[in-house]
């Protein structure tokens, strides 16, 4: 349950950028979790409210945008999607493969008043 | 009067009746904070030419274990430092005491893992600068421990034994995050129903390039090897 870190993590880092442009309230922040960024919507979601509790991200909605993972063939340079994580490729079956999407963490956008 | 949406148009003034959103473009790293003090980190470490090792694993691995022989083995060639972490007691850093380095608990409470301003707190303090090698042995967490860079240069997934063959594709992210994985208690393995070949397999499929040293700190298996590639004798 690392989940509790990573709200704190967005909320102090949206609360200096309101305190640099003289935001006062927050209504919404939006996140990219990676499937492979080892942090999990739902337990984000459960900790959400509370962790927001008194800060200036207080009923504010979270939106996460779910990253599938997507890998890049170094060998046939197509791209596979697999469900689940396997560094091969699904096209020629190469391990020669590269994380393309899927460890996204950030904080893509905000909107405050 | 309001000049974004045109609301006093119609000769009212609705400026008092709502509320002008901002919305800001962040393309910002959740952990960022967290990576900066780890950037520090890996400078200082760099800068003062000690090797740091992350060592994540479930709890019951052998962690704590390797680290006691690894101690005996090396404490009289390398200036050895060891920052262990849990939630609470200090009963490892007790065990560790005395073997042959260095050895401060960090205990965590609340938290599941170590995070790098942890590790920041014992620069110039505990860790002196003058090590050869720093292990830290991170919260028992298969989880949590993987996202959070700590200014490490080698992370090492130690995988036991008794825990099966499927850890690594259960627990995908820290396993494809290490660059060595250590499989700790091989002692055990005619006592049960485990396949080597298939574990190696497993780790593979996660994470090809890894290096697999197989241990057994019981019996001294593979302690050389461990020990050599803690010094960078072969890398």
């Amino acid at each position: 349950m690392h989940e509790l870190s990573i709200a704190r993590s967005v909320i102090d880092s949206v609360e200096r950028i309101c305190q640099d442009d003289h935001l006062s309230k927050v209504k919404e922040v939006t996140l990219d979790i990676g499937s492979m960024s080892g942090v999990s919507k739902s337990a984000l979601m459960f900790c959400w409210p509370l962790a927001t509790k008194q800060t200036l991200l207080e009923e504010c909605q979270l939106v996460v945008n779910e990253i599938p993972l997507t890998l890049e063939c170094l060998t046939c340079h197509q791209q596979s999607s697999p469900d689940v994580f396997v560094m091969c490729c699904e096209h020629c079956g190469s391990s020669n493969v590269q994380v393309q999407k899927g460890n996204e963490l950030k904080i893509k956008n905000m909107e405050a008043y | 009067m309001c000049q974004d949406c045109g609301c006093h148009e119609g000769g009212k003034d609705y400026f008092k009746d709502h509320e002008h959103h901002k919305s800001i473009e962040l393309e910002k790293g959740i952990l960022e904070h967290n990576d900066h003090i780890a950037h520090h980190n890996w400078h200082y470490f760099d800068d003062h030419k000690v090797e740091v090792f992350n060592l994540m694993s479930s709890p019951g691995s052998g962690k704590t274990m390797l680290l006691e022989k690894t101690l005996q083995i090396l404490g009289s060639q390398k200036k050895i430092s060891v920052l262990v972490g849990d939630q609470q007691t200090d009963n490892d850093a007790k065990r560790l005491e005395g073997k042959g380095g260095s050895v401060k608990q960090i205990n965590t409470y609340s938290s599941c893992h170590l995070d790098a301003s942890m590790i920041e707190k014992e620069l110039g303090h505990f860790i002196t600068g003058d090590e050869d090698i720093l292990i830290i042995e991170n919260i028992g967490n298969l989880v949590c421990p993987a996202s959070f860079e700590l200014g490490e240069k080698h992370k090492v997934a130690l995988l036991s034994t008794a825990e099966g063959e499927d850890k690594p594709n259960k627990y995908p992210v820290l396993f494809h995050k290490a660059s060595v994985v250590v499989i700790t208690k091989s002692d055990l393995i005619p006592h049960l129903d485990w396949d080597l070949e298939k574990t190696k397999r497993n780790i593979k499929m996660i994470n090809p390039n890894a290096r697999i040293i197989v241990t057994s700190a019981k019996t001294g298996v593979g302690m050389n090897e461990w020990c050599d590639y803690l010094c960078q004798k072969d890398s």
